[in-house]
This record gives C-alpha cells, sequence and structure tokens, in this order.
C-alpha cells in the first residue's frame, strides 16, 4: 500500500482522502468584507500601538514583573475634516512645530499640532503622541479628559489604580480606559462624521452622544457611531448594535476556551450592567451549564427563557436548544412544539428532519 | 486552485508592507481563499471557530508583512502563519470540546445528504479518523495532517514549523503509532516493540 493511498498501512486512504478535498462552508460577501475590515483596522491600531513602543515610550522602563499590572491603552483617533484651529475651533494655546522631547501638558491645554507630529507627557507619565495637524483640548485634574478636535492621537496610559479612568471624547462618543487596547477612528461618512472604536485586547465602555448608552466592547468587537445630523437626528442606535452583542461575542469566546469561570462572571457583570439583552445572558447562562456538561439544568434555562422570554429570538433558539437536549418522547413533543410555534423558523427543516429520524428509531 | 503568490503582484506586497490600506486590502483579498481553506483542513473540518481563526491569521498577515523576507515563497509563508494560528488556537483550546446546541442538527444533516450507505460509510470512517487525529498532541497532529493531508516533506514541515528535520521525524513517527493505536490497525508485534524507551 502506498504512503498516500493510507499513510503507512493505516488505513485510512479513503478519511485522508475526504480530508483533501475539504472545502470551508460558503459565506456571504458581506461577511467576508467585515472580516477584511475588521483585521485592517485591528492592523492600524497595533501599528498604533507599536508606534508608541518604538518611540521608547514606557515599555522599557516597565519592569517584567509590573507588566501584568499596566494598564495600556492605544488610542488613535482621527477626524479628517474639521473646521481649522483658528476659524471655528478652539484658539491655539500651545502650537507645536517640531517633534522632540515629549512636552509636558501640564493642567490644561489646548493644544495644536503643525507639520511635524508631537509627543506629550501628562503628569502621571502618561504619553501622547500626536499626528501632525491635530487638534486637541485636555483637561487634567481628578479624570484625565481628552476632546478631539481633528486629527489622530495615540496614548499610552500608566495604571490608573483608584483614579477615574481615562477619556477620550469626539462629537460622537466617549470614549473610557479601562485598561486595555482599542482604537477610535474618526472620519466623515457621506454629510456627517462618524466615530468607530475598535477593540484590540480587554474590554473598553463606550458611551454614546447624545443618549448616554453605554456599550461594552471586547477584543475584535468594533462599534461605529454617527453624529447627529443638523437638525439634531437622534444617533445611529442601529449602527450601535454590533456593539451590545460584544460581550457576548467575548462570552462565548470564553466558553470556548473553557474559561468557564470567567465568562460566567462576564455574565454576571453584563447582567448588572445591562451591557446586554436579558434573554441572550439567560442564554448564555445556559451554554456556560452545557460547557460544564449539566445538561438537565442547560435545558431547565433553555425552557424558562421560552417561558420568560416568548417573543424574543432567544425564545425560539431556546426551545430548538431543549428539544437537542432532550430524549424520547420529550424530544418528539418539544420538537413539535417548536414547529408549531415557529412554521417557518430557522430550525423548522432541522425539526423535521430530526422528527423523521426519531420516527424512523422508533419503527426499527 | 489559484495561488496567493499569484494573487498578489511583489508591488502590491511591498505597498503594504509600507502601510498603505489599499495595498493591504489587495493582500487579504487574495489571500483570503487560500488562508481560510488552509485553516478549515488544519481544523479538519470543524468550522466552529474558523471566522475567528480567518481574522486571526488575515491580521497576523499584515502585521508580520513588513519582516516578510522573501527567502520563502509568500505561499509558504502564508501557510506557516496558518499553522501557528491553528496550533496556538488548539493549545488555548480545552480538551473538553465546547458544546454547540445546535452542532447535532447539522452533523445529521451533512450525515442524511449523503447518498446510500456508502456516502455514511465513508462518513463514519471520516470522522473516526478525524476523532483520532484530535487525539494527537498538536504538534504531532499537525505534522501528520501536513504529511498525509497535505503531502509535504519532511524538509518542507520542518521549515513551516520552524522546527528541526530531526524532531519532525519523530513527531510524525509518534503520531502514526498513536494513530495505529487510536485506529486499532496495530501489528501483532511483542509489546515491548510497541513501546520503545524515550519521551515524545
Amino acid at each position: 500500500m502506498s504512503e498516500r493511498d493510507g499513510h503507512d498501512g493505516l488505513g485510512i486512504g479513503a478519511p485522508l482522502e475526504e480530508l483533501r478535498r475539504l472545502e470551508p462552508p460558503a459565506e456571504d460577501a458581506a461577511r467576508r468584507a467585515k472580516l477584511i475590515r475588521n483585521a485592517l483596522d485591528l492592523a492600524a491600531a497595533q501599528t498604533a500601538a507599536r508606534s508608541l513602543r518604538v518611540a521608547g515610550i514606557g515599555r522599557t522602563a516597565v519592569p517584567l514583573a509590573a507588566a501584568a499590572a499596566l494598564a495600556l491603552a492605544a488610542v488613535m483617533v482621527l477626524r479628517d475634516d474639521a473646521p481649522e484651529t483658528g476659524a471655528n475651533g478652539p484658539a491655539p494655546a500651545l502650537r507645536v512645530e517640531h517633534a522632540g522631547s515629549a512636552q509636558p501638558l501640564g493642567e490644561r491645554a489646548t493644544v495644536a499640532v503643525g507639520k511635524e507630529p508631537a509627543e506629550f507627557v501628562l503628569r502621571d507619565a502618561s504619553r501622547v503622541r500626536a499626528a501632525r495637524e491635530t487638534a486637541f483640548v485636555y483637561r487634567g485634574g481628578a479624570e484625565d479628559r481628552f476632546h478631539l478636535e481633528r486629527g489622530e492621537v495615540a496614548l499610552h496610559v500608566e495604571p490608573r489604580e483608584k483614579r477615574p479612568p481615562l477619556v477620550v471624547e469626539t462629537e460622537e462618543l466617549t470614549a473610557w480606559v479601562v485598561g486595555t487596547r482599542f482604537a477610535v477612528v474618526r472620519a466623515k461618512q457621506g454629510d456627517v462624521f462618524a466615530t468607530t472604536v475598535s477593540v484590540v485586547e480587554g474590554l473598553v465602555r463606550v458611551v454614546a452622544k447624545p443618549g448616554g448608552e453605554t456599550q461594552l466592547l471586547a477584543a475584535g468587537d468594533r462599534v461605529t457611531l454617527r453624529a447627529a445630523t443638523p437638525a439634531a437626528a437622534p444617533p445611529a442606535r442601529a449602527e450601535a448594535a454590533p456593539a451590545r452583542a460584544a460581550i457576548s461575542t467575548v462570552i462565548r469566546q470564553k466558553l470556548k476556551e473553557g474559561a468557564i469561570g470567567t465568562a460566567r462572571r462576564l455574565i454576571e457583570r453584563a447582567q448588572r450592567e445591562r451591557a446586554a439583552g436579558a434573554a441572550e445572558l439567560a442564554m448564555l447562562e445556559a451554554e456556560a451549564d452545557l460547557a460544564e456538561r449539566r445538561h438537565e439544568r442547560a435545558k431547565a434555562r433553555y425552557l424558562a427563557i421560552v417561558t420568560r422570554y416568548p417573543h424574543t429570538s432567544e425564545a425560539e433558539l431556546s426551545l430548538f436548544a431543549a428539544a437537542q437536549l432532550s430524549r424520547g418522547a420529550a424530544g418528539v413533543d418539544l420538537l413539535q412544539r417548536y414547529l408549531a410555534r415557529y412554521p417557518d423558523g430557522r430550525f423548522a427543516k432541522e425539526a423535521q428532519r430530526l422528527l423523521a429520524t426519531l420516527d424512523t428509531a422508533g419503527s426499527e | 486552485v489559484t495561488e496567493p503568490s499569484e494573487l498578489v503582484p511583489d508591488a502590491v506586497l511591498r505597498r503594504a508592507a509600507e502601510g498603505d490600506r489599499a495595498a493591504q486590502q489587495a493582500v487579504l483579498a487574495g489571500v483570503y481563499d487560500f488562508v481560510r481553506r488552509t485553516l478549515y483542513r488544519l481544523l479538519l473540518g470543524r468550522a466552529q471557530d474558523l471566522d475567528d481563526l480567518q481574522q486571526a491569521a488575515l491580521l497576523k498577515v499584515l502585521t508580520s508583512l513588513p519582516g516578510f523576507r522573501r527567502e520563502a515563497a509568500f505561499k509558504t509563508w502564508v501557510t506557516g502563519i496558518c499553522i501557528n494560528v491553528v496550533r496556538d488556537h488548539l493549545r488555548r483550546k480545552k480538551r473538553e470540546p465546547y458544546f454547540d446546541p445546535f452542532a447535532g442538527a447539522a452533523e445529521l444533516r451533512a450525515a442524511r445528504d449523503g447518498r446510500g450507505e456508502e456516502r455514511v460509510e465513508a462518513r463514519r470512517a471520516l470522522g473516526e479518523c478525524v476523532r483520532a487525529l484530535e487525539g494527537l498532541p498538536v504538534n504531532q497532529r499537525t505534522v501528520f495532517v501536513l504529511k498525509a493531508v497535505y503531502g509535504h516533506s519532511i524538509e518542507e514541515i520542518a521549515e513551516l514549523m520552524d522546527s528541526a528535520h530531526s524532531t519532525t521525524r519523530l513527531r510524525l513517527y509518534y503520531a502514526r503509532r498513536a494513530m495505529r493505536k487510536a485506529l486499532g490497525t496495530e501489528p501483532e508485534l511483542p509489546a515491548r516493540l510497541l513501546r520503545p524507551q524515550g519521551g515524545k
């Protein structure tokens, strides 16, 4: 027998041939575009973070043992077509024309950067790197707050300990640095500005303006908020929807990695902060049970979701999941309930097939 | 199958490495299908984490591009990235698989989509083979898949996995031995010959 036929007599020539012919499931163009866009944004954020380190900010000064405690934040903010500073923007109190050693920002500063990027240092040794032609207002005090008028800033933030988080705000949103790496990009989309936050590591809290809806973003997540139009239209809530799902994404990732305890803590926190829908969080609790092989408990949770949140999409998922976890007559009953309630549901065909299988198995 | 090196001209690679966003987008579009297929086969057809790994691999391609020295073919370099992404993922993942309550129906459908007993038998054999491979340590599994599925030589695998030839040969030896045991195709040999001394 040749090696390719059976790999040294293992007798698995046919399965190996199947593996050679495996083709990934089809995906739609939107999903493909999203993955590419996310990778581009995350790469840009990582480059911004790396540029801080290359510039010698912080990294070499941080002992290895203390590195884990370092609240590292790399924030990149772009605002590419705001009014020229001095015309409609704030008058520049500090005008920087040369890149050089970092300049202290003091307690308050209104900054307009010239033709070269510039670096600044806060009182707690946090560093700020501003791209050319950036304009921002800085207010120190109990909390450090940047209001970006235009351009791009990258921040390397020292641990905040018990102090309030450092804040970067634009007209569209406020991003709170809670110990993570993320990017904020502000650019014009059509007639209005939009600010996009992409998270590289950890969690970022984003508060929409106006409205104040708080969202937690996790690694790999992104949310875009559009500015209100001159007629003061409400913020684009639809655009913010992906962020609401963000915490559930990170919880599912933790479950996949087997970090059940962490997942449960995140679920509790999300419930406290209402960072996701109650039905969705209940589903995640059930999934945590499944990951621990507590199938009966998971099934009970799924059935509770069906009762408590009957008009949500989670109810449909839960009813089908409960059926999947049931055997014999109970399984048949739940599948029939599913089909009666959702005759055109997402799992209707699967449910019919499963019922047919159970019938076949029963007649054998 | 169109290879990424044919889809991404050198000039585009260079511009992408310098940070040109349009060029970076072109690189990702060029390697996208190749990366997805490679990851999927390395994952032995488990699609559950495919999107996450796809994004991680695309990100790695972009962030590592400035370090691409053209000592290897671009395709080989991208394959190496895919291998590392999957190895890291498998190491992170605990032995206990994540239970997907909706996977059962999909698998059932896959089985029922086959025609006749022959197809059912083929899927059963594939499932057995995949389970045996999933029981291997990550490096042994990767070497075995690169050899048996992709048909790479020991030298190529050593380069892709950045390891010594001798290490690669040893991993393949242990992988085959474990596969024989898992598949019940162990030859009739004295027990002492089946358990040679030495670690992995």
